[in-house]
């Protein structure tokens, strides 16, 4: 019977690094009374001391520095739950510019291939860094009334702009490239890309996690009515579900808050003061359940994904 | 390493815009390089966070065929920690070998600000430095660097990178010391936080900041440069020496020459520069040239660099005596570099024939400078030597014939009877127009054995001809009766011979005159052979042999000088007759052709010889005036004349005889042979 697998993808700066230094921490921890529903039975792939120099990050609540693109960063660990039943979990190419050449070069690099026929999917996506679709008319409104005369009072509604006051604006045209798409747009097509030759593998589980979900969290919104809200596109193609993903949306937060700088000239933040301050690191972290319900456990949505 | 025109660079930048990415560039590139550039563009691992931590990258693209010398900055301005701003040049090729030192192009990198990226997007011009700049590093750095770089070639070298600038500067030095084509291939880093090898694509040279972690883990296969144990190999001092001072002795220029001729990476540098080191110090010291022979032969065997081998050969055949047999293998292989090859292939040949004759035999029957040079030894050493030589290795005889010229005429040639067979005549005929001395020296060295086969080849008339003045002056010995007894068969060749008068001895004459019979030589028209040859050796009263043999053959039917041949000896004949001293082996040869005697007188023999020579000249009306000037004496004179007037014809041929020395200075003779006559 082959061992179920997971694969963590996500554009950059979805927040991928983050939530694996969470889950390292969380899984390698010795704690035998922490409530997750993994543990890890074993490492397959990757530099410990890279983890463990993540996890300690991440402990200290520090920002996690971007991963880059040189150097062998696949990370793939057996998980068990209580039964003893295992999974594979694997983070190819940890940053995420892999998945932006997907979708700007239409090349997928041969050393992720493998992984993305796993039979269960995470997809990251960072709640606060959505590239939203933009209306020219809006765009030329905002621009000109930023450069026009000086708004009236405060209530006055402001007018839209008529050609007279477009005209001066006339900006030089720049050719569109593949990077500016909105978020949606990019997702949509990997995961479209997946669920077509080579990648197919047939119907699978998806798990969407809304990354940094503490930034949103006060819009009192769930996981599914934000993604709705935010990437109607993206929401569309899931629930039409013409590609046949089994899907579950799950809101994040590793961090549980804003984390001090790398750069020395920034001042250390009090959020952070106040993380590093709690008995349990992993206290900090907060899952949103697809039926509302919050949880401590990061490994929740790879255990749905094995069953 | 001069270069008079600019240069044209490409330049491209990437950064940090929703992923690390290209931003602007001034050249499209193969999309496998765009990905290389991608990654290497990227940062080198976390921890660069300050201007003090920005660094040069440099690696080939090859399918796009050029250097990319990048430099890259932390961007903390930007949002995200680990971004970076990179400023790559891209640098064709062809312009690799003509930049002589890299650190100018450091002048070249611009940190972005802002928005503005037109810089980027168009190729520049820029002039480079004809001299590299002086060294501003520690040379045992340098030593240390350049050591685990080319003691060590397979080797993904790191070094400590604990103050910048310097550093930098010798990775580039390092570059810029290197040929061109080695430079294509060199990857390097000034601060690398982890591997920044690919899986096909190590990097050579890593700066790395050892406070960060552990090596090992970043650098599972790195090396780190270590110091080198005293003294160093000779190869690396003078290389520390170019770093510190470029080209103080010549090396980059060498390197250049000679680089382009070397297949091999970083492992071809140390015998490179230590062939260097070999060829400045040959001309003094032969160790040094050994040294360069065994490097051009081995290591650097597939460098063709004729120049450099042109170089060492003309150095070597100076001192081919000391060379070991690798050393005269390589003065062979390269014999048409030589560049006086008549004065020193004579030398060189001489050395292997003593030395290596199987190799000189090769040589010898081969083609080209090698078989030149072998002939050319061959011709010169002493014609004992090369005979040894060919009977030690009879292969080398068919060259020896064609070779040289002397051994045909040379007796210790022919006495060599493993060499000097039967079938060499023929070579010999070749070999020299003088076919006498040919003979000359069969005969000096007494080849008996070989005088049939002789004969057939230079016939019997030359052998002759050779034998004559041998037997004028000794005699017919044992030596040469062989030769003669064979060479008289041939009567024509002795009537030649005699004919030609080419014998001053009588006794010579008298030799041949008893190898044949009197009659043997044809005498068809003009003067006879015997009588010619006669006349060169002018045979006196004791030569009664000799004179006999001709009287026989006077009185015979073959001769056209019957009477001149009678006349010759007889008086010496007929006086030793009288006196009973005429051996019987001369009276042998005519008796039978005297007439004999009706009333019983043939016991008298002077009766008998008087009565032949009249009877002779009457019946065959021979010349009276050979008989008139015949030297008879008074006596024998008066008694023929007495005989001859017994019949009419003698009367008239006395008459004659008389009118004839009636006008000669025998006058006194005149008025007895009147009375006579009455």
């Amino acid at each position: 019977m082959t061992i179920p697998s997971v694969t963590v993808i996500g554009l950059p700066a979805s927040g991928k690094t983050t939530f694996l230094a969470a889950l390292w921490h969380v899984v390698s921890d010795c704690d035998p009374d922490a409530p997750i529903a993994l543990r890890l039975q074993n490492l397959k792939s990757g530099d410990v001391a890279h983890l463990n120099s993540i996890a300690s990050r991440w402990r200290e609540a520090k920002e996690q520095e971007r991963t880059t693109l040189g150097g062998n960063h696949l990370v793939s660990m057996n998980l068990q739950d209580v039964g003893g039943n295992s999974v594979v979990v694997s983070f190819p190419d940890v940053e995420g510019e892999a998945y932006d050449r997907i979708w700007e070069d239409r090349e997928c690099s041969e050393l992720i291939e493998p992984f993305l026929k796993s039979t269960g999917v995470i997809l990251f996506i960072h709640a606060d860094k959505i590239v939203r679709p933009r209306w020219i008319a809006e765009e030329m409104a905002l621009e000109a009334l930023m450069n026009g005369p000086a708004a009236e009072a405060e209530g006055e509604q402001i007018p839209m702009p008529d050609a007279e006051m477009l005209a001066p604006l006339a900006v030089e045209p720049q050719n569109w490239e593949p990077k500016f798409a909105p978020t949606q747009v990019k997702l949509v097509d990997l995961l479209q890309v997946l669920r077509r030759p080579p990648l197919d593998i047939g119907p699978r589980k998806l798990a969407i996690m809304l990354s940094a979900w503490d930034k949103v969290e006060a819009e009192g919104r769930s996981p599914d009515q934000w993604l709705r809200e935010s990437l109607p596109l993206l929401h569309q193609y899931l629930h039409s579900n013409a590609d046949e993903w089994d899907i579950e949306i799950f809101g994040v937060s590793a961090q549980g808050g804003d984390y001090d700088s790398n750069t020395d000239a920034v001042e250390p933040r009090p959020a952070a003061a106040e993380l590093r301050m709690q008995d349990r690191p992993a206290d900090r972290i907060k899952l949103i359940e697809p039926t509302g319900g919050d949880s401590k456990d990061i490994t929740r949505p790879i255990a749905w994904l094995m069953k | 390493m001069t270069h008079n025109g600019p240069i044209v660079l490409q330049h491209m930048l990437h950064g940090y815009d929703d992923g690390h990415r290209l931003l602007a560039s001034s050249v499209k590139l193969e999309q496998a390089d765009m990905k290389t550039m991608l990654r290497l563009t990227d940062s080198s691992g976390p921890g660069i966070r300050s201007d003090a931590d920005s660094y040069v990258t440099g690696y080939p693209l090859p399918l796009s065929g050029c250097f990319a010398l990048a430099k890259t900055w932390p961007a903390p301005e930007l949002p995200r920690p680990g971004c970076v701003w990179t400023h790559s040049l891209l640098i064709d090729f062809a312009d690799l070998a003509v930049i002589g030192d890299f650190a100018i192009l450091l002048e070249s990198f611009v940190r972005p600000s802002g928005e503005e990226r037109t810089y980027y997007s168009t190729p520049k011009l820029i002039d480079v430095e004809s001299l590299p700049r002086p060294a501003s590093w520690d040379p045992e750095e340098a030593r240390q660097a350049l050591a685990a770089l080319y003691m060590h070639p397979g080797n993904r070298v790191l070094m400590p990178r604990v103050d910048t600038g310097p550093l930098d500067g010798l990775v580039l030095a390092i570059w810029s010391q290197q040929w061109p084509r080695l430079r294509r291939s060199f990857r390097f880093c000034t601060n690398a936080v982890t591997d920044r090898s690919g899986e096909s694509n190590a990097f050579d040279f890593q700066l790395v900041d050892p406070s960060q972690g552990v090596l090992r883990s970043r650098f599972p296969k790195g090396h780190l440069a270590e110091e080198i144990e005293q003294p160093a190999p000779v190869w690396l001092e003078l290389a520390v020496r170019d770093l510190m001072a470029p080209n103080r002795d010549g090396l980059r220029q060498f390197l250049r020459q000679i680089g382009g001729d070397v297949q091999g990476g970083r492992e071809a540098f140390p015998y490179l520069t230590q062939l260097h080191a070999d060829l400045l110090a040959q001309e003094d010291n032969f160790s040094a040239l050994s040294n360069a022979i065994d490097l051009l032969t081995n290591e650097l065997a597939s460098v063709e660099a004729t120049t450099i081998r042109s170089n060492v050969v003309n150095n070597a055949v100076h001192h081919v005596a000391a060379l070991d047999d690798a050393g005269i293998d390589f003065l062979i292989i390269h014999l048409d570099l030589i560049s006086r090859p008549a004065a020193q292939n004579k030398v060189l040949g001489q050395e292997l024939m003593q030395r290596a004759p199987n190799r000189f035999l090769e040589l010898l029957n081969g083609k080209g400078t090698g078989r030149s040079a072998a002939e050319s030894a061959f011709s010169s050493i002493p014609l004992d030597r090369a005979l040894n030589f060919a009977e030690d290795y009879p292969t080398s005889l068919r060259a020896l014939v064609q070779i040289r010229t002397d051994w045909a005429e040379s007796s210790t040639f022919w006495t060599r009877k493993s060499v000097a067979t039967a079938k060499m005549l023929a070579s010999a005929k070749v070999a020299t127009s003088d076919h006498l001395g040919i003979l000359g020296a069969l005969l000096a060295a007494d080849r008996i054995d070989l005088v049939p086969d002789a004969l057939d080849s230079f016939g019997s008339r030359l052998v002759l001809k050779a034998i004559i003045p041998l037997v004028d002056k000794r005699g017919a010995d044992s030596q040469i009766k062989p030769w003669l007894n064979c060479a008289v068969k041939d009567i024509s060749a002795v009537s030649e011979t005699l004919a030609a008068a080419e014998s001053s001895v009588p006794r010579t004459l008298e030799v041949i005159a008893r190898l044949i019979h009197p009659d043997d030589v044809v005498n068809d028209v003009g003067e006879d052979p015997w009588l010619a040859a006669c006349r060169g050796a002018e045979p006196k009263e004791t030569d009664l042999f000799l004179l006999s043999f001709l009287l026989a053959r006077a009185l015979g039917s073959q001769s056209q000088s019957q009477a001149e041949l009678a006349v010759l000896g007889f008086t010496a004949i007929h006086d030793a007759t009288a006196r009973g001293q005429l051996r019987d082996e001369c009276w042998s040869m005519f008796a039978t052709r005297l007439p004999t005697s009706l009333f019983g007188f043939d016991w008298d023999r002077c009766w008998r010889l008087r009565t032949g020579l009249i009877d002779m000249f009457l019946e065959r009306r021979l010349s009276p005036e050979t008989f008139a000037f015949a030297n008879f004496n008074d006596e024998l004179f008066f008694s023929l004349a007495h005989w001859a007037k017994r019949s009419k014809q003698g009367e008239d041929f006395l008459k004659s005889v008389h009118e004839i020395l009636k006008t000669s200075d025998k006058i006194d003779r005149t008025d007895e042979l009147a009375r006579i006559l009455r």
